[in-house]
């Protein structure tokens, strides 16, 4: 498990976390979401001890990762493609990896075939795409097959097919009972392998829990497909209810299913579906933020 | 990328010792990105010194004027080597920085104190190696070149030099460390090796009374003072074993506290994100 309480981090007279608290657990998937500058890579460099906290802690199984004896064991971390060292080919990199997590130098071989990189194992990674280092670096995170996994935006430049083996790898790594805590911008990506959602907002968590629960608190959006749009939409606003048309579909937010079915049932307006979708993440990230900025804004003009 | 792992497949790891960590920082040098030409060319040369110096010991006129002894034969590869590690150690050390190993091998290694400690050691375990295998190649040198043999004191000055040449190591690793720069590192490793101790040297000749004589302490204090001195192995019944004495616990005070500055650094949590 890993645990942030309370943690507060400033770069000068920027605050960037301001009592950041959540924990993310074993067996689950925990997507880490939040704006550029957020916070989110300084809160991982505090839990690697890498960035020194002014206040709170962050722990992994509860202790601080600096007092771990098994660090391969205990955590993998990868922190993006600039701490993939290009003057190292793949292959020593894993090897020196290896070497210092006290594992058998194969496993680099093995993980290297695995991120399909045994091709350019001898070639410097300074060579390598983007995506390339994405592997390798991720690679070395699971070598050690630690119990804890901090991934920094992993999706990053990742093929097709690499995206997929990622998202594999991890819901495997979590339904064998590990943690894993992982950043992503790709929302529609993170939607597809995170069990928990945390959203961090000026320094601190804004909104965090399971991905359902997330969606659920939102509000559902209700799609009608109907051969006259004009005439449903007239329907609903006699009934007052809020709707708009988005591409030939009638969509109404704010009321329920049923209460739309019986709309439709008083009516003799025809209909050929009638679906409640849940919101996406993307869509409750947006309306987090989105309301958060409104908020500030009114807060700024009652100043 | 179609395969998925299997985690049966790999085995447990064990626990992080300050062995584990030596062994993986040496084997690092020696890997591609590391440092294996830097260790090529340093043994290469070390081996022609003392091939050299047996080569040198059997013209006699040069023999009459500067005796080489056994020892010189044994020791002169040695410090070649440690010359030519140190300077490798100042390019490596910065590279290492700017492409983000430094931040990588912290976090594999949590505690940073024993990171630090392992990285120095590996530098002067190589530099041990490399000092044993041109020990043995100036054995052979001599054995076949020269009508040199063992003599009394030639032990002592070979320890003496693998130890100092491996503390120059870590000395030069240390102040890479510190000062992170590969241009500060150039520049304060000259001025303190060279340019300080002349400077001081001249100073004290120009200056006389107390001024004179407080610059003159200070020349011998210097770093590049106490350096050279210390290589200098007094023979028996030279008589200059206390002056030779002081100069190797200067050199040690020396790597000290700049090995000390060096893990203050490195211990700074934000030490090589660059």
């Amino acid at each position: 498990m890993i645990e942030f309480s309370t943690v507060v981090k400033s770069f000068g007279n920027q605050r960037v976390l301001q009592g950041l608290s959540f924990a993310a657990q074993d067996g689950r998937v925990t997507g880490f979401v939040g704006p550029n500058g957020a916070g989110k890579s300084t809160a991982f460099k505090i839990l690697l001890g890498l960035l020194p906290a002014e206040g709170g802690y962050a722990q992994v199984d509860g202790l601080p990762y600096r007092r771990t004896l098994k660090p391969g064991k205990v955590l993998g971390a990868y922190l993006g493609p600039q701490h993939t060292p290009g003057m190292m080919t793949g292959r020593s990199y894993l090897a020196y990896t290896a070497d210092l997590l006290g594992i058998p130098r194969s496993q680099g071989d093995y993980y290297l075939e695995s991120v399909s990189l045994a091709d350019a194992a001898d070639r410097r990674v300074a060579e390598y795409s983007l995506g390339m280092r994405q592997r390798l670096g991720v690679a070395a995170a699971f070598m050690g097959e630690p119990q804890n996994l901090v991934l920094d935006e992993p999706v990053n430049g990742l093929d097709v097919a690499g995206v997929r083996w990622l998202r594999d790898y991890l819901r495997s790594a979590a339904q064998a009972g590990r943690c894993v805590l992982l950043s992503s911008h790709l929302l529609s990506e993170l939607e597809m392998v995170a069990d928990d959602v945390v959203m961090l907002q000026d320094g601190k968590t804004s909104r965090s829990g399971s991905l359902r629960e997330l969606q659920s608190e939102s509000t559902d959006i209700i799609s009608v497909v109907t051969q006259d749009s004009q005439a449903l939409l007239k329907l609903l606003q006699a009934e007052r209810v809020t709707a708009q048309v988005v591409n030939g579909v009638v969509e109404v937010v704010g009321v329920s299913i049923n209460q739309i079915a019986a709309i439709l049932g008083r009516s003799s307006t025809s209909f050929t579906s009638l679906a409640c979708k849940s919101k996406r993440l993307e869509d409750v990230y947006f309306e987090q933020f989105d309301a958060s900025e409104n908020h500030s804004e009114v807060r700024e003009g009652m100043q | 990328m179609t395969r998925t792992i299997d985690a049966t497949q790999l085995e447990g790891n064990r626990p992080q010792t300050f062995w584990t960590i030596l062994r993986a920082e040496t084997l690092k040098l020696w890997a591609p990105g590391g440092v294996p030409v830097w260790i090529v060319v340093a043994g290469v040369l070390g081996i022609l010194s003392g091939v050299g110096a047996a080569l040198l010991s059997t013209v006699a006129d040069l023999q009459s004027a500067t005796p080489i002894t056994y020892a010189d034969v044994l020791t002169s590869g040695t410090i070649v080597i440690s010359l030519v590690l140190s300077l490798a150690t100042c390019n490596y050390v910065p590279r290492e920085i700017v492409s983000g190993m430094v931040i990588t091998s912290k976090y594999l290694v949590p505690r940073s104190g024993l990171l630090f400690a392992a990285r120095v050691c590996s530098w002067m375990l190589i530099s041990l190696l490399l000092g044993l295998a041109t020990t043995f190649t100036g054995v052979v040198a001599a054995f076949a070149l020269s009508d040199l043999r063992f003599e009394p004191g030639t032990l002592v000055h070979l320890v003496v030099a693998l130890v100092l040449g491996s503390l120059l190591v870590a000395l030069a690793h240390a102040g890479a460390a510190w000062l992170q720069r590969g241009a500060v590192i150039v520049a304060v490793g000259m001025t303190l090796l060279f340019v300080l101790p002349l400077a001081l040297g001249v100073g004290s000749t120009l200056l006389s009374g107390v001024v004179g004589e407080f610059l003159k302490a200070l020349s011998r204090a210097s770093l590049g003072s106490v350096l050279f001195s210390a290589l200098q192995v007094p023979m028996d019944g030279d008589g200059s074993l206390s002056g030779w004495g002081i100069s190797v616990l200067g050199s040690v005070i020396w790597l000290t506290v700049t090995l000390l500055l060096a893990l203050r650094a490195f211990r700074r949590p934000g030490y090589g994100d660059t």
